[in-house]
């Protein structure tokens, strides 16, 4: 097991996991006005053309929607635990916990990939490849448009969030944190829990109300 | 490091409950939607989406046993985030040039105006938008931007709606229809 040494620049252990998450919390607040602009554009043009949302949304599946839903909400919960079994001192347990999220974030994506596929197929993507016809409505494009921008940009944080994972997981199994440090642990933690929290309102706008 | 410790004691059943809430409230919004209330649709939907999402933030991401600082920090995203929706749905949707007749019903009155028929107020409307939309082309005298005398006002209106793609000159199909019109009646104006 390697000791962590706190960096000369901080007084303590405690003062430097402190700085670490302020900067954290920080970097979510950006992330939160970055999906923000997404979600003020799905709101007016929701307001502009509510009958055009209403009918596209039927054009999603519901339930591949809902899986994901309950495969990140079940990712966050592990995660969580990983976290408290870090803090007491179990990384064995941590890291099995470690293994199961990641898996959960792979299962997000290839729920995800079938979306697309499918949707690719049908003729969804904008501009010059949209070629479905189902609907009549002429800005038909502009709510796949906004679908695949949201869930894209919302997929690539899955696909960091993972990345950050691994990392962490690989760190546990080497015997890198303890309840005396765990800052990676503890905040790749929070930044996958705002993914999961992002995904809470991705899913009713996109695939419920219509 | 007792304060690491602090929020950490018997926490592990919380999130169990936490994870079931969620699980729950997930059904509860799907089973939601099968049904129709109307407007009130979307508000039970965003007011699931608000508690699971306060359940994540409080407990999975700790931010209830968290410093203030950073619950601070975390909360006024939100107020910016409502800043931003705010002024700018005001803007869109208070201002009547940006309606778009053709889905909201905004402008049914218009219907009633025959915007096809010049009037001097339309004319006028038109020079203005004339100065914003069309002048970066349409120079005055220049010659690349140039209208053809004898072209209907119908097509001029046509021709704002679809835009030329042999000219590079886009649609201006979200202007709104009387404005459209107000325009078409100024560029009618110039060639007489």
């Amino acid at each position: 097991m390697t000791q962590h040494v706190v960096a000369e620049h901080f007084e303590s252990a405690e003062q430097a996991f402190e700085a670490s998450k302020l900067g954290l919390w920080l970097f979510l607040v950006t992330e939160i006005l970055l999906f923000g602009g997404l979600f003020v554009l799905y709101i007016v043009f929701r307001g502009l053309y509510p009958e055009l949302f209403h009918e596209a949304s039927h054009h999603l599946n519901r339930t591949l929607g809902a899986l994901n839903t309950v495969v990140l909400i079940c990712s966050s919960f592990t995660m969580a635990l990983a976290v408290s079994r870090v803090q007491h001192n179990d990384s064995k347990k941590a890291a099995g916990l470690l293994l199961f999220t990641f898996l959960c974030g792979l299962t997000f994506m290839i729920v995800k990939y079938c979306e697309y596929t499918h949707k690719i197929h049908e003729g969804l993507l904008p501009g010059v490849h949209f070629s479905f016809t189902e609907m009549a409505h002429p800005k038909a494009p502009l709510f796949f448009s906004l679908y695949f921008m949201m869930t894209g940009l919302h997929g690539l944080h899955v696909l960091v969030g993972m990345g950050l994972i691994a990392w962490v997981l690989i760190r546990t199994r080497r015997g890198d944190f303890s309840s005396q440090y765990f800052t990676p642990v503890e905040l790749t933690g929070i930044y996958w829990h705002l993914v999961d929290l992002i995904w809470i309102y991705l899913f009713p706008l996109l695939y419920l109300i219509g | 490091m007792k304060k690491f410790l602090r929020y950490l004691e018997g926490h592990e059943t919380v999130y169990i409950t936490i994870w079931g809430m969620l699980l729950v409230l997930t059904i509860l919004t799907v089973w939601v939607s099968y049904h129709n209330f109307g407007i009130m649709n979307i508000v039970v939907a965003m007011l699931v989406a608000t508690i699971k999402g306060s359940l994540v933030c409080l407990y999975f991401m700790h931010l209830k046993y968290d410093n203030k600082t950073n619950q601070v920090v975390f909360i006024s995203a939100f107020v910016f985030l409502a800043i931003f929706v705010g002024l700018v749905g005001s803007d869109v949707f208070f201002r009547p040039s940006v309606r778009y007749p053709e889905s909201s019903g905004h402008l049914a009155h218009a219907a009633f105006e025959d915007l096809s028929q010049s009037t001097p107020e339309l004319v006028k409307r038109g020079q203005e938008l004339f100065k914003v939309h069309c002048i970066a082309c349409h120079a005055l005298g220049h010659a690349s931007g140039k209208f053809k005398s004898e072209i209907s006002s119908q097509k001029i209106y046509e021709t704002i709606v679809k835009g030329l793609s042999d000219a590079a000159m886009p649609s201006f199909s979200d202007l709104g229809e009387k404005e459209r019109w107000a325009l078409t009646h100024y560029v009618d104006s110039l060639k007489k």
